[in-house]
């Protein structure tokens, strides 16, 4: 294992924790703002089991954001790789936590792959500029090399 | 004709790199010592580097270099021509290397940022960059910020 693997396993569980908490904190707002009508919040145990849930979802979200960390792959290949693994674990709380009635995984699939969508847009572009920029300034440098070593 | 020469020094803040003119009537055996000493003398901060092109052993000055990479798990100094091995490590490497005018773009690959042609960014989301030798690699990510501060000429 290279150094740079290692490093990336850090950031994950890094990534990882901070996304467990991030699920706990809203799983505990939903639940005191009195959002368990249609969940199963009987008992104490069905409690425990939606908190673990959620958790669990902050953990491969928040963790998998470290695709973006990974050199080698294109911003687009980690992208489409956090989406479908997101996604995944996503639909999969849903069903097991009952978040959303059925009917309703259709709108709930729509929105998660737009916002996925906008943030690749954002990224792209935002890269993009910072290309062109780099390249105007390059052009700057490289011109005043040649015109004798003088720079302004 | 003595032997003594005139120097003049001008301070001049246009200049990073210090720019030396030799004023003379021919090119003569001073002259030629005189180039080979200031040269000597200016290289010593960024030496040429030493490679292996088959079984000879050659300097190649820094300003020719236009990547150096790591290919089969041997280390290649390419220049516009020609490619030479080194038993170096990357990172030693590097630190030989003048700080503002080569950048590490990748975990395997430095590149000379004045033998850049352009940079380009694509829809996979990759970083490009093609060279005067018309090679074309990649940046990383996570590299960028520290190529847009040397860029800029911040330190």
């Amino acid at each position: 294992m290279s150094r740079k693997d290692s490093r990336l396993i850090d950031r994950f569980i890094i990534k990882a924790l901070m996304g467990a908490l991030i699920g706990i904190a809203i799983c505990m707002i939903l639940y005191a703002c009195g959002v368990h009508d249609s969940l199963i919040l009987e008992d104490k145990m069905g409690f425990i089991i939606q908190i673990v849930g959620s958790a669990l979802l902050g953990v491969i979200c928040n963790g998998g954001s470290v695709a973006y960390e990974i050199d080698s792959w294109g911003l687009t290949k980690a992208t489409l790789i956090h989406y479908t693994v997101s996604l995944g674990v996503f639909i999969l709380a849903c069903k097991l936590l009952h978040w959303f009635p059925s009917d309703y995984l259709l709108i709930v699939l729509v929105f998660f792959t737009l916002a996925y969508a906008v943030i690749w847009m954002i990224n792209y572009f935002t890269w993009k500029r910072t290309v062109k920029k780099i390249n105007e300034e390059l052009e700057h440098l490289v011109h005043d090399e040649q015109e004798g070593g003088a720079h302004s | 004709m003595k032997n003594m020469i005139d120097i003049d020094v001008i301070l001049d803040d246009r200049y990073t790199d210090p720019k030396v003119t030799i004023q003379t009537k021919a090119r003569t055996e001073q002259v030629e010592n005189i180039i080979l000493a200031i040269e000597n003398a200016a290289a010593t901060e960024f030496p040429p580097l030493s490679g292996y092109e088959e079984d000879k052993v050659e300097l190649i000055p820094q300003r020719d270099i236009v990547r150096v990479f790591i290919e089969n798990r041997k280390l290649v100094i390419e220049t516009e021509e020609r490619s030479y091995y080194t038993n170096k490590t990357l990172t030693s490497i590097e630190d030989m290397l003048d700080p503002q005018r080569f950048l590490r773009i990748s975990q395997s690959e430095i590149i000379n940022l004045y033998r850049v042609k352009h940079f380009e960014f694509n829809m996979a989301g990759t970083i490009g960059v093609e060279l005067d030798n018309n090679t074309k690699t990649w940046v990383a990510r996570s590299r960028m910020k520290a190529i847009k501060k040397i860029i800029k000429g911040e330190k």
